[in-house]
C-alpha cells in the first residue's frame, strides 16, 4: 500500500498544479481485500492545471477552460493580488501571459490624451479607451 | 500645481499618449492648426515616450512640419470608426491590450 500511495502522490505532484491536499485511507474489507480511498477536497486555488490544460466542474461534468473562459475567470477572481498570483502560478508558462494581462488591466493602464477644442472627439476617444479597460488621463483647464 | 506641472506629471504616469490633432484654430482658406497646448504637449511627450504615441489627425488639420510624425491615424470629425480600429491595432502592438 505504501508503494501505491507513493505512486499516486508522485503522479499528482507531477501533473496537477497548484498542489492538491489529498488524503489516503486504507480500509480492510476482509483478510484478503483492502480498499484504498483517496479523498480530494474542493480546491481553494482554482483553476487546477492537469497536463497542460485547465479544468472546472460544471455539474457532474469536467470541462476544460477555453482561452476566453480562462481570461474571464482571472478577471472575475476576487482573491487575486500581486503576491498571490505569481507565487501560485509562476511556474506555469502557459498561464503567465494571462496573469500579466490580468494584473495590468486591474492596475489600470493610463493613457494620456492631448486634446484641443473639440470635446466631442475627446469624449469619443475617452469612451473607447474606457471600453477597453484602459484609463484615459485628461487635463482640463480649470474655469477661472 | 500649474497646468504645465499637471501635464508633465500625468504624461510621466502614463504608458501611452494619444494626440488629437483636431481643427481648432483657422489660419487661412479652410486650413486649421491644432490648439497651441497640443503642439506644446507633443514636444513634451516625444521627449518622455517617443515610441508610445498615437497621432489622430483630422483631415482638415495641418500639423506644423517640425513635429510631423511618420504615421498618422486619419479621421474626420463625423467618423472615427476606422481610426478606432487602427488605434486598437496600435495599442495591441504596444502590448497595452
Amino acid at each position: 500500500m505504501d508503494m501505491v500511495k507513493a505512486t499516486v502522490t508522485r503522479f499528482i505532484e507531477r501533473n496537477i498544479y497548484p498542489p492538491l491536499d489529498i488524503t489516503f485511507e486504507e480500509v480492510n474489507l476482509n483478510e484478503k481485500t483492502a480498499v484504498f480511498i483517496i479523498s480530494i477536497p474542493e480546491g481553494k486555488n482554482k483553476p487546477y492545471g492537469f497536463q497542460g490544460g485547465y479544468y472546472t466542474r460544471t455539474g457532474s461534468a469536467t470541462v476544460e477552460f477555453t482561452r476566453e473562459s480562462l481570461i474571464s475567470f482571472f478577471r472575475s477572481d476576487k482573491r487575486q493580488d500581486e503576491d498571490y498570483i505569481p507565487e501560485i502560478y509562476k511556474k506555469i508558462t502557459a498561464i503567465e501571459k494571462v496573469i500579466d494581462y490580468t494584473l495590468k488591466r486591474r492596475k489600470g493602464t493610463n493613457i494620456f490624451i492631448s486634446h484641443g477644442g473639440h470635446p466631442e472627439v475627446l469624449q469619443l476617444v475617452e469612451e473607447l479607451l474606457q471600453s477597453l479597460d484602459l484609463n484615459p488621463i485628461v487635463v482640463k483647464e480649470e474655469a477661472s | 500645481m500649474s497646468i504645465d506641472d499637471k501635464v508633465e506629471k500625468y504624461i510621466k504616469a502614463s504608458e501611452c499618449a494619444v494626440i488629437l490633432f483636431t481643427p481648432d484654430d483657422e489660419i487661412t482658406n479652410g486650413k486649421f492648426l491644432p490648439r497651441q497646448n497640443v503642439i506644446h504637449e507633443v514636444g513634451l511627450i516625444q521627449q518622455i515616450m517617443p515610441n508610445k504615441i498615437l497621432y489622430l489627425k483630422d483631415e482638415k488639420t495641418t500639423v506644423p512640419s517640425n513635429i510631423t510624425p511618420k504615421v498618422y491615424i486619419p479621421f474626420s470629425n463625423t467618423d472615427l470608426s476606422m481610426a478606432f480600429i487602427q488605434m486598437i491595432t496600435e495599442l495591441k502592438a504596444m502590448e497595452l491590450l
